[in-house]
């Protein structure tokens, strides 16, 4: 079931178990006044840039480190800009930091007017029950010109899904991005069955 | 006289000193703070240039009077060259991607509201693991520099001016302006939870507040310390017996005169540094109670260190218990704080003798000093109780509540500033900095509280991970108060309000 903003402004007030927590939160971004399944968020000031070494390639399931990608990280202040360069991406972060309940989960979209000038902010979009912490976007430009990005600017929105499944309510979770607040490429971390499938010889 | 060669030198000195500030000039800081002190060393460089030239060219050879004064010029010019290199390496490392940019707006927020003056604070990773404080403003006061500071700050505006259409926050006031350079360990370069020690390091700025009436207090003590059948007054006599020289054909009377200012004199060589940081540290008790001395554990790890600059560790939260029984008692009973007063007693404990360095000179009188530190509590406590700044922790009841439903926040890993009401009234949501901070402190030192959360996300292996959620949870909270802030500051005005002013622009104002 998709969450309208009603149901979003109820959650906030819920029981711990289904507590949604969003801060900060501006009231005033809601439109409570027309029928409305999603909810704004705004950019953050934290980006990390990845860079390449000289004949270097993406490769997360290597352990040697020297093989992998560059990171730098940035922080863009309030006012300030970011131009974000044909071809180019980086990972960005929500101004927001979200704590889902145990049954409540979003998809990450991006926002139509961005979009149609080849901005793309998320590729694994799901955000799952009992997340928290900041969401880190994949931001990649896919036009032929710069696109220029300033911290605070509303960039997505967040569909909101309950789950409807009282068993998850004792299930625990453990992410790898818990109380995360910067944007990080984040370490591997095989599946058991990847073990067994990348082992194979 | 000096050598064509030593001009050359000179020249040299001016020349690679203006390079390398306009090199790291060009590196890439997020805030615009680190150029105003650029830019007004380089107005200092350009106007010690000029001066140098003139010196030069009117320097009259042969003539033994202009030599000694070209010498003595020539001195206070290297002096100055020497002072600039010593200021630009104050600014200089403060662009490291580790700094939590974060939370310099919320730093800026608060020591502006504290301090009267239009702050910006700039955080510098240090070599030392030493948490420091300085003013800009006033270093480049002290030096003979205002008028190059102050050309530093016009060009910034004239060129913000130009950045901005309308720029109506900073053209309203005429506030004095500074740029606070925070030095803060490299080694925990992210860690937030250090940043509770700002409240200390403030507080030696509200020290200059009432420099006068401190000093007074420090001099009655001094007096109460040296009078005949004072407990300490014997050691003084030995002291000046087996360290000061005595002027030769004096009598007996102006023997002992001239010891005893003689001793007073060395007493206060480093009593007015000594109590600088209690009053400091009375300052951040007030503000923010037990949790800089936990912040403070992680930076001197040496208690009994003591030396010209600071009494020890072990002085100053025996008398950061005392001020706190009387000033906030619901505080300091709280079992969370306790193992950081583990053994503290101010009456009872022994002043330290052996607590300095073996080849220090002072050290006999430092039992004495930290004799005269207790002297001068009451009359500190009672300026502190004077000054303006109210003490976020006055209200008992509140902050039960408000301890209650941070944790709850971070035991669900949200920020802890979500139950923090915000209204746009700078004076009192500047308290929730400090109200934050202690929050996040009172959750990291209960034990079973702390192990709890570390276990429930899977870090109890790893404290460390634990302990930087928290951290994360603090920065995210301290940005989110100062945007509600703004935000609420916004609305006020949208509607018709006005935005509330700071305790600085009412002042000017009156």
């Amino acid at each position: 079931m998709v969450l309208t903003q009603q149901e979003l402004l109820r959650l906030r007030e819920a029981e711990w178990d289904e507590r949604l927590v969003i801060e900060p939160f501006f009231p005033d971004s809601l439109n409570l006044n027309s029928v409305s399944a999603s909810l704004d968020f705004h950019l953050g000031n934290r980006f990390t840039l990845l860079r390449g070494r000289r004949a270097a390639q993406h490769d997360p399931l290597s352990k040697e480190r020297r093989k992998d990608v560059i990171v730098r990280e940035l922080f863009i202040p309030m006012g300030q800009a970011f131009a974000l360069r044909p071809g180019q991406i980086v990972l960005g972060t929500t101004l927001e930091w979200f704590r889902f309940p145990y049954n409540v989960m979003a998809y990450v979209n991006g926002r139509s007017i961005w979009g149609r000038r080849g901005l793309r902010i998320a590729t694994a979009q799901a955000v799952h029950p009992r997340s928290s912490g900041t969401i880190t976007l994949e931001m990649s430009n896919e036009s032929e010109v710069g696109i220029r990005l300033k911290p605070g600017v509303a960039i997505g929105q967040l569909i909101f899904h309950k789950l409807d499944d009282a068993a998850l309510k004792s299930e625990a979770r453990e992410s790898t991005f818990a109380g995360a607040h910067r944007p990080i490429l984040g370490k591997y971390k095989p599946t058991k069955v990847e073990e067994l499938l990348l082992n194979l010889e | 006289m000096p050598t064509a060669w030593q001009i050359e030198c000179f020249r040299d000195r001016f020349r690679s000193l203006e390079l390398e500030i306009s090199r790291v000039a060009e590196k890439d800081h997020p805030y615009p703070e680190p150029d105003t002190i650029y830019d007004a060393l380089k107005e200092v460089l350009k106007s010690r240039l000029l001066h140098f030239n003139d010196v030069v060219e009117n320097f009259e050879l042969g003539d033994p009077e202009s030599e000694r004064k070209l010498q003595g010029e020539l001195d206070t010019i290297a002096d100055q060259l020497d002072y600039v290199a010593e200021v630009f390496s104050y600014a200089d490392r403060v662009d490291s991607a580790r700094i939590p940019f974060e939370i310099l707006r919320s730093l800026s927020w608060v020591a502006s509201t504290l301090l009267n003056e239009d702050c910006h604070t700039v955080v510098r990773l240090d070599a030392e693991y030493n948490y420091s404080i300085l003013s800009c403003r006033r270093e480049f006061e002290n030096r003979g520099w205002e008028e190059e500071w102050l050309a530093a700050l016009q060009k910034r505006r004239s060129k913000r001016k130009r950045e901005v259409e309308e720029n109506t926050a900073e053209q309203s006031t005429e506030q004095p302006v500074t740029v606070l350079l925070l030095g803060f360990p490299s080694y925990d370069a992210g860690s937030i939870l250090l940043h509770a020690l700002a409240a200390h390091e403030l507080g030696h700025e509200i020290y200059y507040r009432h420099e006068n009436q401190i000093l007074e207090a420090l001099d009655q003590a001094v007096q109460t310390v040296s009078a005949i059948g004072h407990r300490y007054h014997d050691e003084l006599v030995d002291y000046a017996e087996s360290n000061i020289k005595k002027p030769s054909g004096s009598g007996r009377t102006d023997d002992y005169d001239k010891s005893v200012n003689q001793v007073r004199a060395k007493l206060l060589e480093f009593m007015k540094d000594w109590l600088m940081e209690v009053f400091s540290d009375l300052v951040a008790a007030k503000l923010i109670g037990p949790a800089f001395i936990a912040a403070f554990d992680h930076i001197q790890l040496k208690l009994h260190k003591t030396d010209k600059t600071h009494p020890s560790g072990y002085l100053r939260r025996q008398i950061v218990h005392e001020y706190l029984k009387q000033a906030l008692p619901h505080i300091i009973q709280d079992d969370v704080w306790r193992d950081l007063f583990h053994g503290v007693d101010v009456v009872n404990k022994p002043p330290t003798k052996d607590s300095g360095e073996p080849d220090d000179p002072l050290m006999p009188l430092y039992p004495v000093g930290e004799e005269i530190c207790r002297l001068c509590l009451e009359p500190l406590s009672a300026i502190l109780e004077d000054d303006k700044i109210p003490s976020p922790l006055k209200e008992e009841e509140r902050i039960a509540a408000l301890l209650k439903n941070t944790e709850e926040y971070i035991d669900h890993l949200a920020p802890p500033s979500v139950p923090f009401d915000v209204t746009g009234d700078p004076l009192s949501d500047v308290n929730n900095f400090w109200l934050l901070m202690y929050a996040a402190w009172h959750y990291r030192l209960n034990k079973s509280h702390f192990m709890e959360f570390a276990k429930r996300f899977g870090w109890a292996e790893d404290l460390g991970r634990a302990e930087d959620a928290l951290g994360n949870l603090v920065l995210h909270g301290l940005e989110s108060l100062e945007l509600r802030f703004r935000w609420n500051q916004s609305r006020r005005i949208e509607n018709g309000n006005g935005p509330h002013t700071t305790g600085a622009v009412e002042a000017q104002r009156s």
